[in-house]
């Protein structure tokens, strides 16, 4: 009885780790790393950095479009991860929590310095950088596509915006996005597909002419 | 931008510069802090009177106590970490802050109703004594709390702050449920759970000043100065 439930129990934890990204290799090594520098391991830090700093720092890039402010959001997110290594909980995620520092430091950031977020010469920049072996043609399409997506993103509600982005843009699981933005699994998958219904709304053409096999898993995983 | 190598020397140029404690050193100081907290509660739980059960028959007491001491692990369970940095889901901590003080009364009045305490009516400016003393013994319990999650950036500091208000409220209430001489319902939601929530209250007023996230003034401004460099 036991062995014939123990494939499906396998399959089981399989599918949960798959849910909140323990099975993700990058996942697990900044986990990892982040558990060697809490026990007091000075080195792992460097080998945390190289994990988490690429990720924070597009997630700042893409928010502010400004690279000195995610240069500097970056370094104020590792360091207060530093200044915390003691707390670190056995078991626990850093990626998420990152994040959710990191989302609290920009949006502080943002009220303190009230700068605009997409001022026209960094998004430029920033399309520049993304796509520079593609033709005029390609980079004006592109340019009007992101800007279409942009304004759409803008018109949602902060808390679906956010849950869509972290999900979307910067591949948290709904386990970690959840854990980012402080609320339930639930919500999360409630608010990521309550904003790609809104976007394939506003967006519908560019969705499903430029990736609709990723439509259909997105609007399929997005399912509450 | 100075790019992710330049960034990486910057900071692991600032962590040698301040060194963190580890997870050992960290649990070695909460343990000191949290063995001071008990003494200085007991202490003056001790020096108030301690246990009290002249007027009130000792099953009475105790049975009430215990029920709030399960309220309290509750609450306590509500706003903990349970393996994530982050804290607990808003909803959660909204629940352990809405529904301890209801239970504690709830759970007083069901006793009070079965075992038929002779209950003479507490004057009122008694009450407020026990308040303020049940808010004094929240306090330390509260600090500690709050030096445990402080460096670990909860995302919702304000919820999170006031549901550990009533964690260590409910706490001291359990010590006043056991001092107390007076099983007046009234006397206790005012004096014994009122504190609760005044608690709570006061964490949540406190709750972004303790555990908010902000940005560092001098990283904003350098970034500011690169954007002018960048203009001009």
């Amino acid at each position: 009885m036991l062995a014939a439930l123990a494939p499906a129990y396998a399959a089981l934890c399989v599918r949960t780790a798959a849910v909140d990204g323990r099975d993700n290799p990058t996942r697990v090594a900044a986990d990892a790393a982040m558990e060697r520098y809490a026990a007091g391991d000075e080195a792992a830090f460097s080998r945390l950095f190289d994990l988490l700093a690429p990720r924070l720092h597009g997630y700042f890039l893409r928010q502010t479009r400004d690279s000195d402010a995610a240069d500097d959001l970056t370094q104020q997110t590792l360091l207060k991860i530093h200044r915390a290594r003691g707390q670190f909980i056995r078991g626990a995620s850093v990626t998420p929590w990152a994040f959710a520092i990191g989302r609290r430091l920009l949006i502080d950031d943002i009220r303190r310095r009230r700068r605009d977020l997409l001022a026209p010469d960094h998004e430029q920049a920033v399309d520049r950088a993304s796509s520079e072996a593609a033709t005029a043609d390609e980079l004006i399409a592109a340019q009007e596509t992101g800007e279409r997506i942009r304004g759409a993103l803008r018109r949602l509600p902060a808390s679906q915006r956010e849950a869509f982005e972290l999900i979307k843009q910067e591949g948290l699981t709904f386990v970690e996005a959840a854990e980012t933005l402080g609320t339930t699994v639930a919500a999360v998958k409630l608010r990521a597909h309550r904003a790609y219904e809104a976007l394939r709304g506003v967006l519908g053409d560019v969705l499903e002419s430029q990736s609709p096999r990723d439509a259909h898993s997105t609007d399929r995983e997005a399912k509450p | 931008m100075t790019g992710l190598p330049d960034l990486k020397a910057r900071v692991l140029a600032e962590t040698r510069r301040a060194p963190a404690p580890d997870r050992r050193a960290v649990q070695r100081r909460l343990a000191r802090t949290w063995l001071v907290v008990a003494i200085v509660t007991l202490a003056a739980f001790g020096a108030l009177g301690g246990l009290r059960a002249i007027e009130r028959p000792l099953p009475f007491v105790l049975t009430t106590a215990a029920g709030w001491v399960g309220v309290a692990i509750a609450a306590t369970w509500g706003s903990a970490r349970r393996g994530s940095m982050s804290g607990r889901p808003l909803s959660i901590l909204v629940a352990a802050i809405l529904l301890t003080p209801p239970a504690l009364v709830a759970w007083y009045v069901a006793w009070v109703c079965r075992v038929h305490v002779s209950v003479p009516v507490a004057p009122i400016g008694r009450a407020f004594v026990c308040m303020a003393i049940c808010v004094a013994l929240a306090t330390a319990p509260f600090i500690a709390l709050a030096t445990t999650r402080r460096a670990s950036a909860p995302v919702h500091p304000r919820a999170t702050a006031a549901a550990l208000g009533v964690v260590a409220c409910a706490w001291a209430s359990v010590l006043m449920d056991l001092h107390c001489e007076h099983a007046d319902v009234w006397h206790v939601c005012l004096g014994h759970v009122a504190p609760v929530l005044i608690v709570g209250l006061l964490g949540f007023v406190l709750g972004e000043r303790l555990f908010g996230v902000h940005a560092d003034q001098s990283g904003a401004a350098s970034h500011l100065e690169g954007r002018a460099i960048k203009s001009a």
